[in-house]
């Protein structure tokens, strides 16, 4: 068996405390008469409440600055913007649209958001970090597109009912530019117009597990989820990064983060959701949630977090 | 996920926020919430000791499923009477029949 300095090139140092944290370190404490390592761990946090409790809402930006807007705790629809600054959500300047199940995303100080119902609206709308206005409207107005992108390369794929439609929006206008390899609703993506993943999503009562990368011009199918899901919040930085969150069906806690290469199954929400919203990175995302397991509307929130935290080897 | 141990606390307690769940509880035990504010986790000190941080309060696994199962029944009826849509969401349709859940 090889030894850890020939793994490593060194030998486990002898330190009287703690170092400065890099993963994958290990040291002997001297101090504690422990070995040590620096392990990288993912957990779920809860956040403060937001305000309007809703699914269906469009969101976007980063853990600790993060927006909502939109959706609906049926029957009421909801205009409400709300900003999170990692600690509170604030309600903000609301849009000039009443709609539901929006597809949005970009950051506070750039965001959109286009069609949705009721009226399977073509509207659009962008966010300047102050005031929202009317955009050119998109092409195919329907609820439950998935949607990735900031506000000068976005896309939408799919919708409800079922299409393959797919359009892409290069800050001035909605161009229809490819077709998703199936007609489904309820997907989600991550990346940009020229670069996302597009993942589950639901057509002919079955929950899809599939998800396709795109270069720009055309769909390549990568590794399965996990888990058929429907409806789930995501989040995530490009198509070799995404984290989908609940979802249908029976409305589930399960979460999974896509590497590029496979789907992982990580540590559950703190709560089981459907239609809630995510953003951020797939190492510090924030989560809002939509509707519950009983057909609630809670205005919870959590934070998942990747962190290097020193872990004590332990021996049988 | 959740884990393989097979013991478990049961609480019901609201979720408060920021401070409710934290990192440090996260890593060192499983916990998920329910309908009804039941919580559940691995049954070790450290979640005996996030019970009483939160005030919560300690059900059996029958008390806390009752909880969980009367509000589902409750969502299930609800979904029965609605006229709506299965397969469109709300608030156009009625969506998904909530689901039996079974507590862990």
């Amino acid at each position: 068996m090889a030894t850890y300095k020939e793994i490593r090139g060194i030998n486990i140092q002898s330190l009287e405390e703690d170092p400065y944290a890099v993963e994958g370190g290990v040291w002997y404490n001297s101090t504690t008469g422990l070995l040590k390592v620096h392990a990288s761990s993912a957990t779920w946090t809860t956040g403060n409440d937001y305000n309007v409790g809703r699914s269906g809402k469009s969101g976007g930006g980063t853990q600790a600055a993060a927006w909502i807007a939109s959706g609906n705790d049926d029957p009421a629809y909801f205009q409400h913007t709300e900003f999170y600054d990692g600690t509170t959500w604030t309600e903000v300047n609301n849009p000039g649209e009443n709609h539901n199940q929006t597809a949005g995303g970009g950051t506070q100080a750039a965001a959109w958001m286009a069609t949705g119902t009721p009226g399977d609206a073509t509207s659009a709308e962008e966010f300047d970090g102050t005031n929202w206005a009317n955009s050119n409207s998109c092409n195919t107005g329907n609820a439950q597109r998935a949607s990735c992108g900031p506000q000068t390369a976005a896309m939408m794929i799919g919708a409800e009912p079922q299409t393959v439609a797919v359009e892409s929006y290069d800050g001035t206008n909605w161009t229809e530019v490819a077709d998703y390899p199936v007609a489904l609703s309820g997907m989600e993506s991550v990346g940009t117009n020229t670069a996302n993943i597009t993942f589950g999503g639901y057509a002919s009562s079955s929950y899809r597990t599939e998800a396709n990368t795109y270069d720009g011009s055309s769909f390549t199918a990568v590794a399965d989820m996990n888990s058929g899901t429907s409806e789930m919040a995501k989040a995530g930085e490009n198509s070799n990064s995404a984290m989908k969150m609940g979802g249908q069906p029976g409305t589930t806690a399960n979460t999974e983060v896509w590497d590029g290469t496979s789907w992982t199954e990580v540590a559950n929400l703190p709560q089981a959701d459907v239609q809630g919203e995510g953003a951020g990175t797939t190492s510090a995302t924030t989560w809002a949630s939509g509707k519950d397991s009983a057909g609630n509307y809670p205005v919870k929130s959590a934070e998942w977090t990747v962190a290097v935290a020193v872990e004590t080897v332990a021996f049988d | 996920m959740a884990n393989d141990k097979g013991f478990f606390n049961y609480w019901v307690v609201t979720n408060s926020g920021k401070g409710f769940i934290t990192y440090t509880d996260s890593r060192k035990f499983w916990i998920q919430g329910f309908p009804g504010n039941v919580w559940v986790c691995d049954d070790i000190p450290e979640s005996r000791d996030w019970g009483a941080r939160n005030s919560a309060t300690s059900k059996t696994k029958a008390e806390a499923q009752t909880i969980v199962t009367d509000i589902i029944d409750a969502a299930k009826d609800a979904w029965d009477d609605d006229s709506r849509d299965a397969d469109v969401s709300p608030p156009t349709g009625k969506g998904t029949k909530p689901t039996t859940i079974t507590l862990p």
